[in-house]
This record gives C-alpha cells, sequence and structure tokens, in this order.
C-alpha cells in the first residue's frame, strides 16, 4: 500500500503533522469550509453535497464562486496575515479541474482533509505535485 | 458491487470511497479501534 509520501512526495520536505484518523465523512472542501458531516462536490448526479446556487461544475470559476458565497474573495498570495483566513484551491495541471482545497491554520501551515483519508498539517506546498496538481488560486476572508 | 478502493484512489476529493456496506463496516470498526487507542 502506497505511503503518504509516496503519493505526496513533496511533503518529504517539510514534514507534515496527522491530525485526524481516516474519515470519509468529508473531503477537503467541506473541510476547508469548516464542514465535517458532508462531503461537498459538484458531482453532476447529485450524490454530494453543492450549496443550493452554486452551478455543478467542476471548475476553478465554480469552486471561488462558492467560497465567495461563504465571504472569501481572492487574494494574491498565501501570506499568513492575522486577521484573515486563507483557503488554497489546487487543480490539475492537464485539465484545470479542481482537485483539492486546504486551509491556512498558522503561519506557514495548512490544514488538508485528503479525500477518503486523514487530515493533515503541511507547508502549502506540500500536497502539489501529480496528484492534486497546482495552487490555482488563494482566497481570504476576515476570521470571526 | 463495487471492488475495495486502493488506498490511491482514497485520495480523490471528488469521489467518496465508500460505496458498499462492507466497505462501511471495515472504516467502522478501524474507527472504534482509532477512537480505543487515542482517548
Amino acid at each position: 500500500m502506497p505511503t503518504l509520501f509516496e503519493l505526496l512526495p513533496n511533503l518529504q520536505e517539510k514534514g507534515y503533522d496527522l491530525t485526524s484518523p481516516e474519515t470519509p465523512f468529508y473531503n477537503c472542501m467541506a473541510w476547508a469550509a469548516g464542514d465535517t458531516a458532508r462531503w461537498w462536490w459538484p458531482d453532476p448526479n447529485d450524490q454530494y453535497y453543492w450549496p443550493a446556487g452554486i452551478p455543478r461544475h467542476e471548475t476553478l470559476q465554480t469552486f471561488i464562486l462558492l467560497l465567495k458565497n461563504i465571504g472569501y474573495t481572492v487574494c494574491e498570495d498565501a501570506k499568513y496575515e492575522d486577521a484573515f483566513e486563507k483557503v488554497a484551491i489546487y487543480v490539475d495541471d492537464l485539465t484545470g479541474k479542481p482537485t483539492h482545497a486546504a486551509r491556512q491554520v498558522a503561519y506557514g501551515r495548512w490544514t488538508s482533509k485528503l479525500g477518503s483519508l486523514v487530515d493533515i498539517e503541511h507547508d502549502i506546498n506540500g500536497v502539489s505535485g501529480r496528484r492534486y496538481g497546482s495552487i490555482a488560486a488563494i482566497m481570504k476572508r476576515p476570521k470571526e | 458491487m463495487r471492488k475495495a478502493p486502493k488506498q490511491n484512489e482514497k485520495f480523490a476529493c471528488s469521489e467518496n470511497s465508500l460505496h458498499t456496506i462492507a466497505e462501511m463496516q471495515t472504516f467502522i470498526d478501524k474507527y472504534v479501534a482509532w477512537l480505543k487507542d487515542n482517548t
């Protein structure tokens, strides 16, 4: 069975911390939005949760629209800002389709739910690569 | 019935890996074991 390092080799450089057991009840977009009870994805068959009014299209624009709907705006960079929380959206390098999202939790640290697997804390580039592609957008909203 | 997902398939954020009752039961067993070890 492949290890996290084999599947996400960039984690090797700066490491990661395991922060949850394996849980299939929510995914990265749910985690980024603060929901641990539902699986958020705009699948065309309505199998998973996706907020009403947001198109069920697997595009970067749709994911940006979703995050705008919960208070985020597109920002310039991933630099830590004490008054804001940030989310990074990753897309496949070939198709441009969203693959993953991570939420900033502290200076230089991001939290990710890896599909149906575990939550980890990592460097922002730790999950980039062949599996989740590259960061296509950073968004932020004021902390509550 | 789908076969059980491989570890790398579980990385997909676009598709939940639990498709069968057997997969759900396996997950619950592992989750309960994790809770016993970590609480």
